[in-house]
């Protein structure tokens, strides 16, 4: 951390390629919960998301000296962890594995209960989207992203990354409403 | 607005991370469509759906306190002994330069003997043909004649070192113009043979390559004049091809 508490990622990352194990572990401790909720997403599955996370960092540490200083970190870090998590849903799809679902505290408050619930449809809805619109749109919605920091992770145009989006976007509604997620909604009075 | 610009507005919204609840021509369009309602509706509920998804009493942090140390120590970690794979690979390399360069030079040979050999025969003349025989070995097919392990004890007599052996009494002159193609393509389809075997039992594919090849050789072999790979005949004298081309120039 500099001294305004900023993050100061470059000279980091010069400790992390000179070997310094302190400096290593500072920044798989900074963008852990990043990766992790990627790849969560993705994968829909914990102990997935975490191997995939893992395998993200020791790739990322291994190919730091690749990475051009001139670009933003964190697409590229997310480049990684979204190809790493396209690797294990393919390894995945050749094996059995039981349908994804979200990882719920529980809690006996009705609200929580129906967020959860909600939390599980969407997650289970993200699961059936096609895995490019699936990244793009977490990466979007869930890390923030804009669209050309998207871009520059999935090496695409910009207008795909949109595409993409609003795809999923659709996709996801779609799903939802076949659920029954979506609440009826009446039509307002005064219109027939 | 139609129910296409309403898409487009409402696209538009979240991609400003906006609310379309609050958007009032998506709003006035909603009142009217109820396809575009339910749409509406739909993106409130997949918002915060994302948004429970990302509390943290849901979302928990990994929460193995190793995590970092684990990476680290996975990147310290010396790699791993190389897997047969790549020998695998290299040796396929390996088989199929050989056998292309094998192919090459059969394919020259061939054209080779055509222009030579195919004027003699187009004469007609009645003077006798030069003989270039070959030993009982040239009666295996294929490869088998130069892969040691595969020839008979009999047929391996007349193979020694890998050696193709042609037996004649000389070697005819028409055929003096290609004496190198003839030394490399029998000092190269021994190796080349060897070499597909290994490749072969590591890639079973590399199968019809082998068979391809094997017949260029037969053809070739059966085309040569005088080669008659069947005649039992005993043969007269036997010589390994450096000996027969150098008897036969000198």
């Amino acid at each position: 951390m500099s001294e305004n508490g900023q993050f100061d990622l470059k000279p980091l990352i010069g400790r992390c390629l000179a070997g310094d194990q302190a400096a290593m572990l500072c920044l798989v401790e900074h963008y852990r919960g990043q990766v992790f909720g990627l790849c969560y997403r993705m994968l829909g599955q914990r102990q997935d998301a975490e191997d995939a996370a893992q395998e993200t960092f020791v790739r990322v540490l291994k190919n730091l000296h690749r990475w051009d200083p001139t670009r933003q970190f964190e697409p590229w870090l997310l480049a990684i962890a979204g190809n790493r998590c396209r690797t294990a849903i393919s390894l995945r799809k050749r094996r059995p594995v039981a349908e994804p679902a979200v990882e719920w505290v529980a809690d006996d408050a009705p609200d929580e209960r129906a967020a959860a619930h909600l939390a599980e449809e969407v997650n289970l809805a993200l699961s059936g989207v096609r895995e490019e619109y699936r990244q793009a749109f977490v990466l979007f919605h869930d890390q923030e992203l804009s669209y050309a920091e998207i871009a520059t992770a999935m090496e695409v145009p910009l207008g795909t990354v949109k595409t993409w989006v609003h795809r999923a976007r659709r996709e996801l509604i779609e799903a939802l409403r076949i659920r029954g997620a979506i609440p009826e909604e009446r039509q307002p009075v005064g219109n027939t | 607005m139609n129910c296409s610009d309403f898409e487009d507005r409402l696209n538009d919204v979240l991609d400003e991370r906006g609310h379309p609840q609050a958007d009032p021509l998506l709003a006035e369009h909603a009142d009217e469509c109820d396809d575009c309602r339910t749409r509406l509706a739909g993106s409130r509920v997949l918002l915060r759906g994302l948004a429970k998804l990302s509390t943290p009493s849901l979302f928990l942090p990994i929460q193995s306190r190793d995590f970092a140390q684990r990476v680290v120590a996975q990147v310290h970690q010396p790699p791993l002994a190389t897997a047969p794979r790549p020998a695998a690979r290299f040796w396929l390399a390996c088989g199929v330069l050989l056998s292309s360069a094998a192919a090459a030079l059969l394919a020259i040979s061939i054209v080779w003997y055509a222009r030579r050999g195919g004027e003699g025969l187009a004469r007609g003349t009645n003077e006798p043909r030069p003989e270039l025989q070959t030993g009982p070995a040239r009666r295996l097919r294929g490869f088998a004649a130069a892969l040691p392990g595969k020839v008979p004890a009999k047929a391996s007599n007349f193979a020694a070192g890998g050696d193709l052996l042609i037996e004649a009494p000389r070697l005819p002159d028409h055929l003096r113009g290609y004496r190198g193609a003839i030394d490399q393509l029998a000092i190269a389809l021994p190796q080349t043979a060897r070499q597909l075997d290994q490749v072969e039992q590591l890639a079973p594919g590399f199968r019809p390559l082998r068979l391809s090849l094997e017949v260029v050789w037969d053809t070739l072999c059966r085309t040569i004049p005088g080669a008659h790979g069947d005649d039992p005949t005993p043969p007269k004298q036997r010589t390994s091809l450096h000996t027969l081309v150098d008897s036969s120039i000198a």
